[in-house]
């Protein structure tokens, strides 16, 4: 685990924090916003209410979705993301990795199952604004539709060919998107390009 | 442009799947004891159907997980979609001319 | 007055608005009402002599290009498909081997299949022997072709670049350059200066993303009219005499004691002992039908044009990389291909995100074309190998022979293909420029491995 003043944004190159505002300006259609250390551990086991739910229940604190794209948790604080029939996320934006991979481990001991941190290989960002649907919309294959697509719901898919995990936060619209580190400056360029038309804001991260 | 029903995610662009090809082939349990025909026929020989074909996708850019689909190589309807290890559905054979 | 003309011209030539691709705009040049009995050997030739004599007569009386017989009971050699590959199969059968009791079955209208449909890229830069003695030969057929044929096929050899957009692919052209020069085919290592000289309206940068740091350039490569080829190798074979049958498809090959007997068809039984398949996309089928499997597999490609505009791009680009490549057609269109679906299907169109992504790299590379609109976009079923070169070979069957496996890339090769083809039907053994593209080589081993070893399958 790299020491965190060490820690280095993957956009630190652009120098975001000279134009990030507070709040999206009143022109602008969309919104910016890095959210660079999130904390992802990837969760390997059995679906279902057996034994490894509830290991993962007593470790985070939350009940492990059962459905694919299910989300459990708060937005701002711990969350489990079903991403597949036997994978899920847990992701927190504060507490560190550490002492949760330890409880995890503890809790999954014995058992069929893995939990590893793979934090350092995700990049976080967030769009919003009025018109955050629509650009999200150019770079995706998914039905955004909140018909289709509701707030606290997540789904696995590609942002203009990079592979992404994606979560709307709420309805104002917000979403949460995760791609490799290795992405980032890609995303970034390729969602403020895209965003023009709309007027993009960048968010103090 | 397929619009493919995950078993896991419900229905999603192909771009987010890898094809694996014709389903249903079973590798041999001794590779050794096959002749050179018999071995190059399991790895180069596929069918090519104009009409019902049986295939393997991957949600790649999703769930991750394989699956079977049914599908009519002409029209491009998916008529079924079913797990990996299911015996092949019954349908209407279709062949097209 | 001159719209009322060409309408009877027109209409003499049946090429009703109901016979044109809504999607390709490829129209059939058939031909009936020419009488049956009419002699071969009739075609005149066409001069310049000729084209004043016919203006006399308003171009009303030119002689139809081939006539369409009545199927006879019994051919010495039958070939289906009325492809390129085909028709000149059936040029060579009876120009240098002295058949010309043969038939070539075409289910639709010649060159409506891939042969009408490609981008016409002429190329011989493969990297391997095998396949560029294949394509080399081909490529010399290809310069002398409209003379040999009397039909201009529009063959311009005005340079193929293919793009190197990294370390590792300008080694690869390097590679490349010297196996084809080592097998005396003409290529060249441009830097990206060369190619800003060769090809002005190529942005090097090309969005930064992919920077262009060099190509090869083959100046004798580069593109040919499609429907003429096929339009100049069947009036050739038909004025040697071969009767070439269009709207009869094959629907079974009779086979006895494992040699062939005949085809039944949708205009009756032909008997034949000497059968060639050349229908690309639809191998399988009509393998299935003489009762063997190919190790091939049926995805379409796609391709589409532009509204046309003044010259703005004077050679053929290709680039693997980003998987695109364009040239622009004597009419002025843009002509773009794109890669293939990645599954099976037989849809002649092509997936929308394949068309997405092309149109994206062709952005890149060229930002002067961004504003041009499309006009047109189709598929063709391509028929593609293992290893992705051709199967031109005997069959389990006697008397059957296949060519077939040409996949995306086999307008190149069309006189090369039905020249080394000719040669195995007549003789019953294949020619040494096509002994190693048998259909035996996924048994032996001995795989022609094309998969981008020659920048892009085409
Ligand atoms: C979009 C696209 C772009 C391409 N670009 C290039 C390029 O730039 N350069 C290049 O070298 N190659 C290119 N190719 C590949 C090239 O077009 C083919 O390899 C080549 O044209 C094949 O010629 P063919 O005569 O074998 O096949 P076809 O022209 O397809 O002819 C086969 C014929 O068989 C007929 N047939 C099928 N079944 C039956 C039956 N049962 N009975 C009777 N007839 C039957 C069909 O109707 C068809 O007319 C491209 C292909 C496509 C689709
Ligand atoms: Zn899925």
């Amino acid at each position: 685990m790299v020491e965190d003043f060490l820690r280095q944004s993957p956009l630190s190159h652009l120098g975001l924090a000279t134009h990030a505002r507070a709040e999206i300006a009143a022109d602008d259609g969309v919104a910016l916003a890095e959210r660079p250390f999130r904390t992802v551990i990837t969760l390997r086991g059995p679906g279902g209410e057996g034994a490894f739910a509830s290991a993962v229940e007593q470790a985070s604190g939350l009940k492990l979705p059962q459905e694919v794209g299910a989300i459990t948790g708060e937005a701002e604080g711990r969350q489990l993301l079903c991403l597949g029939p036997d994978e899920w996320w847990l992701c927190d934006g504060n507490s560190d990795a550490e002492s949760l991979l330890v409880a995890l481990e503890d809790e999954l001991a014995g058992q069929f199952a893995s939990a590893v941190d793979t934090s350092d290989n995700w990049f976080a960002l967030e769009i919003s604004g009025p018109q955050a649907t629509d650009l999200l919309a150019k770079a995706c294959p998914l039905d955004l539709h909140p018909r289709s697509f509701p707030a606290g719901r997540c789904a696995r898919s590609l942002l203009s060919k990079a592979p992404m995990t994606l979560q709307k936060l709420d309805e104002s619209p917000r979403f949460r998107i995760h791609v490799r580190r290795s992405f980032a400056d890609y995303a970034w360029r390729w969602l403020s390009d895209a965003g023009r038309e709309y007027g993009v804001s960048v968010l103090s991260a | 442009m397929l619009l493919i029903d995950c078993p896991h995610c419900g229905p999603r662009s192909e771009t987010e799947f890898s094809y694996g090809g014709e389903a249903h082939i079973a590798r041999p349990l001794d590779p050794a004891a096959l002749s050179d025909a018999e071995w190059a026929d399991y790895v180069f020989l596929r069918d090519n159907p104009k009409g019902l074909i049986r295939e393997r996708w991957m949600h790649a850019h999703g769930c991750r997980r394989w699956f079977n689909v049914a599908r009519d190589t002409v029209t491009y309807e998916i008529l079924t979609v079913y797990p990996m290890g299911a015996e092949p559905p019954d349908l209407p054979e279709r062949r097209y001319p | 007055m001159r719209l009322k003309r060409w309408f009877k011209a027109a209409l003499h030539r049946r090429v009703a608005a109901d016979t044109i691709q809504p999607e390709t705009g490829i129209g059939r040049c058939g031909t009936t009402g020419w009488s049956e009995g009419a002699a071969t050997g009739m075609n005149k030739r066409y001069s310049i002599f000729s084209l004043a004599r016919n203006a006399f007569s308003r171009h009303e009386n030119w002689q139809e290009a081939w006539r369409s017989p009545t199927p006879k009971p019994r051919y010495d050699a039958v070939i289906i498909g009325g492809g390129g590959h085909g028709l000149a199969t059936a040029y060579y059968l009876a120009k240098q081997h002295g058949m010309t009791n043969i038939a070539v079955l075409e289910r639709g209208w010649l060159g409506g299949g891939n042969t009408g449909r490609n981008t016409t890229i002429v190329r011989s830069n493969y990297l391997w022997d095998e396949s560029a003695a294949l394509y080399e030969q081909a490529m010399k057929l290809w310069e002398g072709l409209s003379r040999e044929l009397n039909y201009n096929v529009m063959f311009s050899q005005r340079g193929v670049l293919n793009l190197a957009h990294n370390l590792h692919d300008l080694r690869e052209i390097q590679r490349r350059v010297n196996a084809n020069r080592l097998n005396g085919i003409d290529g060249e290592v441009l830097d990206a200066q060369q190619v800003k000289d060769f090809c002005p309206a190529i942005d090097l940068r090309a969005g930064g993303r992919y920077p262009v740091l060099g190509a090869s350039l083959q100046r004798r490569g580069g593109t040919a009219r499609h429907d003429a080829v096929a339009w100049g190798y069947a009036r050739a074979a038909d004025a040697l005499g071969v009767d070439i049958i269009q709207e009869c498809p094959v629907q079974g090959i009779r086979v006895a004691d494992g040699k062939v007997q005949g085809v039944e068809t949708a205009r009756g039984y032909i008997e034949t002992n000497k059968l060639g398949i050349v229908v690309a996309g639809h191998s399988s089928l009509l393998a299935e039908m003489a009762g063997f499997r190919l190790p091939v597999q049926s995805v379409p490609l796609q391709a589409l044009v532009s509204e046309p505009v003044k010259p703005a791009i004077n050679c053929v680009v290709m680039s693997g990389a980003v998987h695109a490549y364009i040239s622009q057609s004597d009419k002025g269109e843009l002509v773009i291909g794109a890669g293939v679906d990645k599954y099976v299907g037989y849809g002649q169109r092509g997936s929308q995100p394949v068309t997405e992504e092309t149109v994206a790299a062709i952005c890149e590379m060229f930002p002067i074309f961004r504003r041009m609109r499309m006009m047109r976009q189709w598929g063709g079923i391509v028929d593609v190998c293992p290893d992705a070169s051709p199967i031109i070979s005997k069959t389990p069957v006697e008397g059957i022979y296949i060519n077939c496996g040409w996949g995306t890339g086999g307008f190149k090769a069309t006189p090369g293909s039905g020249w080394a083809f000719a040669h195995t039907v007549a003789r019953n053994e294949p020619h040494p420029l096509n002994a190693p593209f048998t259909l035996d080589r996924y048994r032996t081993g001995y795989l022609i491995d094309e998969h981008g070893a020659a920048a892009v399958a085409h």
